[in-house]
């Protein structure tokens, strides 16, 4: 076999390897993307960035699959890298499109374009102000709660956000307090 | 448990995170404390709260198979561009060098279409002088111009041997005389771009590059093909003989299949270097071959 040969057969076979990724990645994207998109999200805020982080996320996941904790800790895994992502990316709109945002929010307001509209008005209220009271809960309390959310334990939320295990139900307990202390703040229910 | 139960251990016991000791023995306590169960209370009241106002986001519909193709798409790219094989800068240039020397069918016809294009324009330099009439001020011009031109065609003479497979060398030795002429009445305002797109900035760092209908580098031919047709259209056909206009035509015609294989090459193997280098030779050549006829129109309209 000539060398151009061998050359193209080699990179043929990457390919098709390529193509089909391990079994692992596959599940893992099934089990794991909601949780993924759902906490890009609390942070984004904009479903099609929220899209850009998952699919970071993931390719992350897939570059590095090698090295990524096993099953127990993937979630925590993902879900940190899903922050600093939407962090990132966050960052870098807020430097480049304060603007635009502005103008877009002058425009269809502060509940921007992620509420649909088929929701009644006091319905859609209440899901702003709620989103208004976690935005301004303090970190990692706010993380925590995020985390909790979507589900993940102690230790889990601990790996994630590099936090010692114990002190998890103590953040989770004065995020929660937070939280109510200012949803009810917001919306004059207190 | 005789103190009271803080709240981090308190969460931790409504979320069923504490070993199954410490459950019980929190049980027990909040059973008994009125404070700590007022506490517990209080605790569930607001995680109801919380779970119902952010209920809508935790339930947020998420475009599953949208981000599945997305991520499929993005991985498929990825691929495309790791499968180029990764080689130190030194192994990358001499494995060029190198593959210069092994043919390919692909790399073979390209260079037979490239010989018989330089075949052609060698010939239609050769007719050249005597297209125009011998007229004694028009002479002077002409010489001035033709003379460089003379020198490339010794040199691409002597240098074209029969077959095919020796032609290849053809191409190396012809490609420094390329730019050579600088006496030239269209070249001073054509900007004819360098033959090696490695130079160009925007080609030069990222020879891997996704699918798309202009190559980089490719634009700047482009151009100045685009300038050179029009001043030799605007020369018109009157300055050409027929026999040479023909010459001239069939040449084109070579020209342009050539471009037209080495691009559709060039398209479907983006990463492949050699392809993107056989179109940027079979361009090279159509801006001669078009540098050429436009020396000639404007010479003979500068003769009119």
């Amino acid at each position: 076999m000539s060398e151009p040969v061998r050359a193209l057969m080699d990179s043929v076979t990457k390919t098709v390897e390529r193509e089909a990724p391990a079994l692992g990645f596959d599940d893992a994207f099934t089990l794991h993307h909601r949780a993924v998109y759902r906490t890009a999200y609390q942070i984004v805020r904009d479903s099609g960035l929220a899209e850009d982080v998952t699919q970071e996320v993931f390719l992350k996941l897939y570059n590095h699959r090698e090295s990524v904790p096993g099953d127990e800790l993937l979630r925590a895994w993902l879900l940190r890298v899903a922050i600093n992502v939407a962090r990132n990316t966050l960052r870098g709109r807020s430097r480049s499109n304060v603007r635009e945002e502005e103008f877009v929010k002058g425009v269809v307001g502060d509940d921007g374009l992620s509420v649909p509209l088929d929701v009644d008005y006091e319905r859609r209220t209440e899901i702003e102000e709620a989103r208004k009271a976690l935005d301004r809960i303090k970190e990692p309390m706010r993380s925590c709660l995020m985390l909790k959310q979507q589900g993940l334990s102690y230790r889990e939320i601990a790996t994630a956000l590099a936090l010692n295990e114990a002190s998890v139900g103590s953040l989770v307990a004065r995020g929660r307090k937070e939280f109510v202390r200012l949803y009810g703040k917001i919306g004059g229910r207190r | 448990m005789k103190n009271c139960v803080d709240e981090g251990t308190l969460q931790g016991y409504l979320d069923g995170e504490l070993s199954p000791a410490l459950m019980e023995e929190v049980a027990a306590h909040v059973a008994a404390c009125a404070m700590c169960a007022g506490a517990e209370r209080e605790a569930e009241n607001e995680l109801a709260i919380f779970s119902t106002a952010l209920a809508f986001d935790n339930s947020l519909n998420v475009p599953s198979e949208r981000l599945r193709e997305r991520l499929d798409a993005a991985i498929g790219g990825m691929n495309a561009v790791e499968a180029t094989p990764k080689t130190s800068r030194f192994n990358g240039f001499f494995g060029s060098l190198a593959a210069l020397f092994t043919l390919t069918p692909q790399r073979s016809a390209a260079f037979a279409s490239l010989a018989l294009v330089i075949t052609f324009a060698v010939l239609f330099v050769a007719v050249r002088p005597r297209i125009n009439a011998p007229d004694p001020v028009r002479e002077g011009v002409e010489i001035a111009t033709v003379a460089p031109a003379g020198e490339k065609q010794s040199v691409v003479a002597e240098t074209l041997p029969p077959p095919a497979v020796v032609q290849t060398n053809d191409a190396v030795v012809s490609a420094p005389v390329r730019n050579s002429r600088g006496a030239n009445f269209v070249k001073a305002n054509v900007k004819t771009p360098a033959r090696n797109p490695r130079a160009n900035t925007t080609g030069g760092s990222k020879p891997s590059m996704p699918e798309q209908k202009l190559l980089s580098g490719e634009e700047s031919y482009l151009e100045a093909i685009a300038s050179l047709t029009k001043a030799i259209d605007a020369g018109g056909d009157v300055m050409l003989r027929p026999s040479v206009r023909s010459e001239y035509e069939r040449s084109l015609a070579v020209v342009d299949q050539a471009i037209l294989t080495t691009r559709r090459n060039a398209l479907r193997n983006p990463k492949d270097v050699d392809a993107k280098e056989f179109l940027f030779s079979a361009y090279q050549t159509k801006v001669e071959l078009l540098n050429t006829v436009a020396d000639q129109t404007q010479t003979a309209t500068l003769g009119r």
